[in-house]
């Protein structure tokens, strides 16, 4: 499993022709049907913007902080940073992979 | 192509409504007939924007339901659905219908009935509109993802909460002056930023209110619309364009590609730059969403869209007021009738009958209404005819 002590090595999905990033172990992507392409990625990422959401839907207890994340060698997520007590997040904060949830990554602070 | 004039232009007033979805839509069909002095035999196509009939009230296939119990005749019906843009794609499509020489009297309206839900089931069917797979499945509520783009656009150009929450004070006092609008109070700076958050840093006075209501608009050849209402109001350009849905695909999300597009392609068309306009009715489904449409519209350089509210200069008596209406902000925003009901408050603008709220002089509007985290967009530019 992940380490952040550790050196990181994470194994995603990613869409040739679209893009998308995905964190399961689907074979084509959802949207345009391609043959998605393993790629391994440390699972660091930096905060591209962020949300603290304070009215969310049935069953999800608030708050809870919502981030975009530019992955290190690959392109953009959207997932839940965990473990962060609210307003300690900031654009450019350093965040590591820590693992999925609902098919989306789930980050923490590096 | 044919010149396209808008003779008929109706609204409901935006609120909690006790009617159903079919009665609020017919109501405002019969509305925009009468006010375009045609009778409903005269109508050859409809189109009706609409959202999620069926997910608010349980009714799908609303097009033909509210043009029966208006009372048109056997005309082809037709729903148009982009999220908030349902409108603004309606009223597209009526424009090309007419332009096109298919029809020569189209009647558009756009409806949504919204107060039969909670306010997190009224959330989650909103988050419907996000992509499902990436975004709202993990709790990015429609809240949340314009958060996430005013976040950015803070970090980018240095935006304030304060110069947000200036929007939310300036369209309250422009809906204090409609009665039609579902919030007709004034707020002030300190309530807007004391007011509980909902997806930091957005907070509840940050947000459109949830609304039922309708508007529709009578369009018909250019040439013919001086027969019907001696005030008609020339459609110059009807532009809709379209980007990604996900803001994880987005390269930039402190702005709307959709918009831009958009945009620029309806000053082209309409042959008017941006300081020819003498009003707009933009996309604040959110304060922050005022800001980005000011700036990707092209009326203020990116970043620099908060002065706006900031320094008066989109207040009514300023110098190009935006959203005179209320906007989404305080007049509300039954999502598939904002679109249509934009285009009815530029049009009573036009012809000089927007009471207290009348913008002197205005002959150029312009309109903006976007879908979803700016995956859609339609953009209008309408001038007095006269």
């Amino acid at each position: 499993m992940i380490d952040k002590r550790a050196e990181l090595s994470l194994s995603i999905q990613v869409c040739p022709a679209c893009g998308r990033i995905y964190f399961d172990d689907c074979v084509d992507c959802h949207r345009c049907g391609a043959w998605l392409k393993k790629t391994i990625v440390t699972g660091r990422g930096k905060v591209y913007s962020y949300s603290v959401v304070h009215v969310g839907p049935k069953g999800m207890a608030v708050p809870y902080l919502l981030a975009l994340v530019d992955l290190d060698g690959s392109g953009r997520v959207l997932g839940i940073v965990e473990g962060q007590s609210k307003n300690q997040l900031s654009v450019n904060q350093s965040v590591y992979f820590a693992r999925v949830s609902k098919n989306s990554p789930v980050f923490r602070c590096a | 192509m044919r010149s396209v004039s808008l003779i008929g232009a109706g609204v409901t007033s935006f609120g909690v409504r006790s009617e159903g979805v079919v009665r609020l839509g017919a109501e405002i069909c019969r509305m925009a007939i009468e006010d375009a002095g045609i009778g409903l035999e005269r109508v050859e196509a409809f189109f009706l924007g609409n959202f999620a009939g069926h997910a608010f009230t349980g009714q799908n296939h609303l097009a033909p339901m509210v043009a029966h119990a208006a009372g048109l005749g056997p005309v082809p019906c037709t729903r148009a659905e982009g999220a908030c843009a349902s409108g603004g794609l309606a009223v597209h499509q009526g424009v090309l219908a007419v332009a096109s020489g298919a029809a020569d009297f189209v009647l558009v309206a756009g409806v949504e009935k919204m107060s039969t839900t909670t306010t997190v089931e009224t959330a989650e069917i909103l988050a419907a509109a996000g992509d499902y797979e990436s975004e709202s499945s993990i709790g990015a509520t429609f809240p949340a993802l314009f958060a996430l783009i005013a976040r950015r656009h803070m970090y980018e150009y240095g935006t304030t909460r304060e110069d947000m929450a200036m929007v939310a004070v300036k369209n309250h006092a422009h809906g204090y002056l409609n009665p039609d609008a579902h919030l007709q109070k004034k707020v002030t700076l300190e309530e807007v930023l004391d007011a509980r958050p909902v997806a930091d840093p957005l907070c509840l006075l940050d947000c459109s209110p949830i609304s039922d209501g309708a508007a529709a608009v009578v369009l018909c050849p250019s040439e013919m619309a001086p027969d019907f209402h001696s005030k008609p109001v020339r459609v110059l350009s009807s532009v809709q364009a379209s980007d990604v849905p996900a803001l994880s695909d987005k390269k930039n999300i402190a702005g709307f590609q959709a918009t831009r597009r958009a945009a620029e392609e309806a000053f082209r068309r309409a042959r008017v730059n941006p300081e020819d306009v003498d009003l707009a009715e933009v996309h604040d489904c959110f304060t922050i969403g005022e800001i980005l449409a000011l700036e990707d519209i092209g009326f203020y350089r990116k970043g620099e869209g908060s002065q706006g509210a900031g320094e008066g200069e989109t207040a009514l008596g300023g110098s190009m007021p935006v959203n005179v209406s209320g906007g989404l902000k305080a007049k509300g925003h039954p999502v598939g009738a904002t679109g249509v009901a934009q285009i009815t408050e530029i049009t009573l603008q036009l012809r000089g009958d927007a009471g207290p709220r009348q913008v002197r002089g205005a002959e150029v509007g312009l309109v903006h209404n976007l879908g979803g985290s700016g995956a859609t967009c339609a953009v209008h530019i309408l001038a007095s005819d006269a």
